[in-house]
């Protein structure tokens, strides 16, 4: 069978399950439980779920670290953890760790041996990807003088350094400042545009929201949504805003009623927000009913933030 | 077998332990022992010209016991340490996603650590070759004396071997204590062996009964399965008047040095592969 390029899966899970044994009597625990999903290629997907519920092992079987009770898992079409699987992708670690003692150059140079890389690709790609991620300036540095913002764009570095066709990414997001995140996400718009395939955890929804084009969310051991951020939030009714002038009062406590929420002053006009379709419809009535002249009336998207808090909110563990 | 990444590792692993400050602080230790065995020597044998062999005597064996304890020591101590702190700092993480398998990273682990446990070998050796020829003069150097120490830092790779297996099954405290205690009982194994044959021989014209005989074949057991670290011990003869005495052959002692370590590496290599990081 031939495939186009486009229309392969980079990573393709098959009835995955994975447990841990812990304490003093080995009891097993399980973490995934029959999990499934594929990423095509090019794509940039996000991994979400509450703490705990089963990212970075996920993650970790992927990339061939650990492997799944049961299931298979392919990596560009090579079984994972197999020498194939593991040129063919980079692998950034919930906050990475460096040997303190070496360099931005020296860990690279490491890297790139384990990758199979010769010396000259090597010092030509340490350089570039260095550049990549600028940290150009701080090459000679000890790891053990970076801050957390440059141990991740230097683990971004050792991930990019052999050019591989799949990036994963766990928690890149986490602990980094505005400007940190907002490199870092440059950086994985830019791999994208270079035709890698990126596929990365967060907690901050906002930028999972503004790189992504898939996620996949894990709850419970399963599997709960694998698709494009917008038909998710298709499928979840947002709120409106009502705008209104010309109402006394009086009346407010109508509007505010039918709304189920509360009126508010905005400069020239009041304000409310109704929770859904029905509620708006209800305010609408009862404003033009008490004689109110309509501002504006304007649907309120939902964003991943609400729809994750909302629906997985109460299963977080902390 | 990945060569260019086991050697990436090893040298890698060199670099880590040779800025560990417990090696630096052994071989200080041993070197300061070897300056004891000189004011010792001195001491207790004087300046006189026909004490001469007496003062040899002493720095010789009090430098050796030191190279070989202490070497033990910084074995253990390195060693235990190698695969479970990689774990602990999750630098492991980032090498395992490479084209490496988890038994090329423990062989890889392994090369760098024994590489630095010959290099400290050799500065203690230097050490003492110092202090026996300020004694002897340059002459008084030999031979036997540079193949004791040969034999000492194979000794010493094996101990690393050992040290390795604890280190992929258990913590650090624990690991340094079973690979002590593995290592002194592979000093012991030939009594245990020794002991095997007494309980089984009659005596006083009884014949010992089934208990005793399947208890020298335990004890024999024993004898095979654990490091017989005494092939390579010729620290006691190098002050003796009379050639050294093998155990066995060079080539004999070597391949058993190279086959336990093997088969160490193989242990450590199936625990780490099961663990689930």
């Amino acid at each position: 069978m031939c495939y186009r390029e486009a229309d392969r899966a980079v990573i393709d899970l098959e009835g995955i399950t994975a447990s841990y044994r812990s304490g003093f009597a080995r009891r097993k625990r399980l973490v995934l439980d029959d999990i499934r999903f594929k990423i095509p290629a090019g794509a940039i997907a996000g991994y979400l779920g509450v703490n705990g519920a089963g990212k970075t092992t996920t993650i970790k079987l992927i990339v061939g670290i650990n492997r799944p009770d049961s299931g298979r898992i392919a990596v560009a079409g090579h079984l994972a953890g197999s020498n194939e699987a593991r040129s063919a992708l980079g692998y950034l670690p919930e906050n990475p760790y460096f040997y303190e003692y070496l360099t931005p150059v020296e860990a690279l140079d490491f890297y790139g041996r384990l990758s199979g890389l010769e010396r000259k690709d090597r010092q030509t790609r340490t350089e570039a990807v260095l550049r990549e991620v600028d940290l150009l300036d701080a090459k000679d540095r000890p790891v053990k003088e970076f801050s957390k913002g440059m141990r991740q764009r230097l683990g971004v570095a050792q991930a990019i350094l052999h050019r591989p066709k799949l990036l994963v990414l766990d928690e890149p997001l986490t602990g980094l400042d505005p400007m940190g995140r907002l490199a870092l996400r440059d950086i994985i718009l830019r791999q994208r545009a270079q035709g890698t395939t990126i596929f990365f955890s967060s907690h901050i929804l906002s930028d999972v929201e503004a790189v992504c084009d898939r996620i996949v969310i894990v709850d419970a051991c399963k599997i709960a949504y694998e698709g494009s951020v917008e038909k998710l939030l298709e499928a979840k009714e947002g709120a409106f805003r009502v705008a209104f002038e010309g109402l006394a009062e009086e009346k407010h406590a109508l509007v505010a009623e039918a709304a189920q929420g509360t009126v508010e002053r905005r400069g020239a006009h009041h304000e409310v927000t109704a929770k859904d379709r029905a509620s708006a419809e209800r305010t609408l009535d009862a404003v033009r009913g008490a004689g109110g002249r309509l501002v504006f009336f304007q649907p309120v998207g939902v964003t991943l933030e609400e729809y994750f808090v909302e629906k997985f909110g109460k299963g977080a563990k902390t | 077998m990945n060569l260019p990444a086991i050697a990436a590792v090893a040298s890698n692993t060199f670099k880590e332990s040779a800025r560990n400050r417990i090696l630096y602080a052994i071989v200080g230790a041993t070197l300061a022992a070897c300056g004891l065995g000189y004011v010792l020597a001195a001491i207790s044998a004087g300046d006189d010209p026909t004490s001469m062999p007496r003062r040899l005597r002493i720095i010789a064996n009090t430098s050796l016991s030191a190279i070989s304890l202490l070497g033990t020591l910084c074995a253990i101590f390195l060693g235990t340490n190698l695969v479970y702190q990689e774990v602990e700092r999750k630098t492991v993480y980032t090498i395992l996603a490479r084209p490496i398998g988890r038994g090329e990273f423990i062989v890889g682990k392994f090369a760098g650590l024994a590489a630095v446990v010959v290099a400290a070998v050799l500065v203690m050796a230097l050490g003492f070759a110092v202090f026996y020829a300020l004694v002897g003069g340059i002459d008084a150097l030999s031979l036997k004396h540079a193949i004791a120490i040969f034999y000492t830092a194979v000794e010493l790779v094996v101990v690393v071997a050992i040290a390795l297996v604890f280190s992929s099954t258990a913590n650090p405290i624990e690991g340094a204590i079973f690979a002590f205690v593995l290592t002194l009982a592979g000093h012991a194994t030939k009594n245990l062996d020794a002991l095997g044959k007494e309980i089984t021989t009659p005596h006083a014209g009884v014949e010992p009964g089934a208990l005793a005989h399947v208890m020298a074949k335990v004890l024999h057991a024993i004898y095979v399965v654990l490091p017989n670290l005494e092939n390579f011990n010729l620290r006691e003869q190098v002050t003796a008047e009379k050639p050294l005495e093998l155990p066995m052959p060079h080539a004999e002692i070597l391949a058993y040095a190279g086959l336990y370590t093997a088969l160490l590496l193989a242990i450590a290599a199936f625990f780490f592969k099961r663990k689930t990081l």
